[in-house]
C-alpha cells in the first residue's frame, strides 16, 4: 500500500466510485480498530468508533487534502469520532468505573472497586494486556490519546503535534506527564510487570 | 537536581534526548533517590510493555457493517421515470436488452433449483461508451449477519468499470462501480424482491433478478460473532442465524461463557465443534430436531 495508491482510490471515491472506499476500508479497517480499541478500552464502543469513523470519513473526502497521508487524516478522523461519541454517551452513563478530577491541570483518578477477577486469577500474558489496557482507560482522554498515537500507533512527536495542533515540545511534555500518571495507574499491579 | 525536576525529564532521558552533562545530573540524582530511581524504571518498564502490547484483529463483521452504513449515509437517488428515459438515444436499446435479459433469467429460473444465478450484465453497446460486457454471471448469495438477519451480497463482473444501481421497487438500494469480481452488500431487502440492475449513465436496464422467497439450509452459512455468551443463549443464536430448531438436554454450567468467531461455516461443522468444546452429545429426535445433550 503506497500514498500514490491511496490517492488514486481516493480520486475514484470522489468520482463516486464505491467500490474504491470499500478497497480503502480493507486498508485502514484493522489500523482504525486497533486505535478505536485503545481509546474506547473495549471491543463493542471499538467497533462502533469505526463504524462512524468511516462513514464521517466518507463523507467527508472532499476535505481531505491529495498532498497528505490518508492514515494519519483518518487517525484525527477516528479520534474525533472517539471524543464526539463520549461526549454524547456521558449523559447516558449510569455507572462510573471512573472518576476524573480536574486539578490544576492535573488529573486524579479516584478508583471505584473492582469485582473482577483478581489478577491470580488470570493468565498471565492476558491479564497483563488487561491491566494495561484499563490503566490506559482511566487516563482522562487528552492524555489516553497521546499515549495511544505514540506507543501504540508509532506516530512521531513531530505527527502527533501536526495531527493535534499543538507545539512539539508541548507534546513531548504532556506525553511525560501522562506516561507517570499511567506508571501511577499501574504501580499496584507492578508485580505482573518486573522484569 | 530536585525530585521534580527529575520527573520531568524522564521520558527525555530515557530516550536519551538529553545533553550528557544533564544526562550525568539525573544518574547522581538516580543514585541518591530511591523514588525517584523506581519512578524510572516503572517508566521504563511501562515502555517496555507497551512495545509489546499484541495487536486485536478486528471482528469479521465489522467490514460489512462498516459497508452497509457507509451506503446508507447516502441518500439514494430517485429513480428516472420512464418518460424522463423515453428522450434517451438509447432507451429503446436498453428495452430490447431488458426482454433479452428477462428471457434469459426466465431460463435460468427455472433451470436452476435455488434461483440464484442469473447471467449478463450487459446494457449493449455505444460507440461512445460502450457498456461492459461480463464474462462470468451475475449472482446474489445469500448471508446472515450476527444478529441473524438475512442480507444478500450481489456479485457482478464487468469486463471494464461500469456505474451501475440496484433497485428495489422505486428505490435505488447499492450504487457502485462494477468492476471484475464486484461483491455489493445490499442492505435489508424483503425476501422474494424484485431487483433491477441499472446502467448509471445512460439509465438502461440491464438485469432484473428475482430473490427466492425462502433461502436453503445449504445456503445458510451466516456470520458469527458471540462474545461472553451462556450456553443457551449461544445455542438459540446459532439456531436462528441456521434457521433450525435447536433442543438442548440436561444441566449444563450457567456460568459458562462462549467467545465464537465463524464465517461461512456449515451447520454441522458448527454443532460438531461446539459439542466437542462444551461437551454436548448430539441426537436427532424423530421429527429431525437436532438435541444437544449435557454429560
Amino acid at each position: 500500500m503506497t500514498p500514490s495508491d491511496d490517492s488514486q482510490l481516493i480520486e475514484r471515491c470522489r468520482n463516486g466510485d464505491r467500490e474504491a472506499f470499500d478497497e480503502l476500508v480493507r486498508r485502514y479497517e484493522r489500523q482504525a480498530y486497533n486505535l478505536a480499541y485503545r481509546l474506547a478500552g473495549n471491543y463493542d464502543d471499538a467497533s462502533d468508533v469505526v463504524v462512524e469513523a468511516f462513514v464521517r470519513a466518507f463523507q467527508g473526502l472532499h476535505t481531505f487534502r491529495g498532498d497528505a497521508n490518508f492514515g494519519t487524516w483518518l487517525h484525527r478522523v477516528v479520534v474525533n469520532t472517539f471524543l464526539d461519541m463520549r461526549k454524547r454517551s456521558k449523559g447516558r452513563q449510569h455507572v462510573s468505573l471512573e472518576e476524573q478530577l480536574e486539578l490544576d491541570g492535573d488529573t486524579l483518578t479516584r478508583q471505584i472497586e473492582d469485582t473482577s477477577p483478581g489478577p491470580q486469577e488470570l493468565v498471565e500474558q492476558e491479564e497483563r494486556e488487561e491491566v494495561l489496557q484499563r490503566a490506559i482507560a482511566q487516563l482522562s482522554p487528552d492524555r489516553r490519546i497521546l499515549i495511544v498515537l505514540y506507543h501504540f500507533e508509532n506516530l512521531s512527536y513531530e505527527e502527533i503535534a501536526q495531527m493535534l495542533k499543538l507545539p512539539v515540545g508541548t507534546v513531548k511534555s504532556r506525553l511525560n506527564r501522562a506516561r507517570l500518571a499511567l506508571r501511577e495507574i499501574l504501580e499496584p499491579s507492578r508485580e505482573l510487570f518486573g522484569r | 537536581m530536585r525530585c521534580e525536576h527529575f520527573r520531568e525529564l524522564i521520558s527525555a532521558y530515557i530516550e536519551r534526548s538529553i545533553a550528557p552533562p544533564l544526562a550525568a545530573k539525573m544518574d547522581e540524582h538516580a543514585a541518591e533517590c530511591a523514588s525517584c530511581r523506581a519512578e524510572l524504571e516503572g517508566v521504563r518498564e511501562l515502555w517496555q510493555m507497551m512495545a509489546e502490547a499484541k495487536r486485536v484483529e478486528p471482528p469479521v463483521s465489522l467490514h460489512s457493517r462498516v459497508m452497509q452504513e457507509v451506503y446508507a449515509s447516502v441518500p439514494a437517488a430517485p429513480a428516472p421515470r420512464w418518460w424522463e428515459l423515453a428522450w434517451r438515444p438509447r432507451f429503446a436499446f436498453a428495452v430490447a436488452a431488458v426482454l433479452a435479459v428477462l428471457a434469459l433469467v426466465i431460463w435460468s429460473y427455472n433451470t436452476q433449483s435455488n434461483a440464484i444465478a442469473l447471467s449478463v450484465v450487459s446494457g449493449g453497446g455505444s460507440p461512445v461508451s460502450p457498456v461492459a460486457v461480463s464474462t462470468l454471471p451475475t449472482r446474489f448469495e445469500p448471508f446472515l449477519t450476527d444478529d441473524g438477519d438475512l442480507r444478500w451480497m450481489l456479485k457482478m463482473n464487468a469486463s471494464h468499470p461500469t456505474s451501475v444501481e440496484v433497485v428495489a421497487g422505486a428505490q435505488a438500494v447499492w450504487s457502485g462501480s462494477v468492476a471484475q469480481e464486484t461483491t455489493a452488500v445490499l442492505p435489508a431487502v424483503p425476501q422474494g424482491a424484485v431487483l433491477d440492475v441499472r446502467v448509471v449513465w445512460d439509465g438502461s436496464n440491464v438485469l432484473r433478478a428475482w430473490l427466492p422467497a425462502e433461502i436453503s439450509q445449504e445456503q445458510r452459512k451466516p456470520v458469527l460473532v458471540l462474545k461472553q455468551r451462556s450456553i443457551e443463549e449461544t445455542l438459540a443464536h446459532i439456531a436462528r442465524a441456521y434457521g433450525v430448531p435447536l433442543v438442548l438436554v440436561g444441566e449444563t454450567d450457567p456460568l459458562t461463557r462462549v467467545n465464537l468467531e465463524s464465517t461461512g461455516v456449515a451447520l454441522d461443522e458448527m454443532l460438531t465443534r461446539l459439542a466437542e468444546k462444551l461437551d454436548l452429545q448430539i441426537s436427532r429426535a424423530e421429527d429431525g430436531t437436532t438435541v444437544l445433550t449435557a454429560r
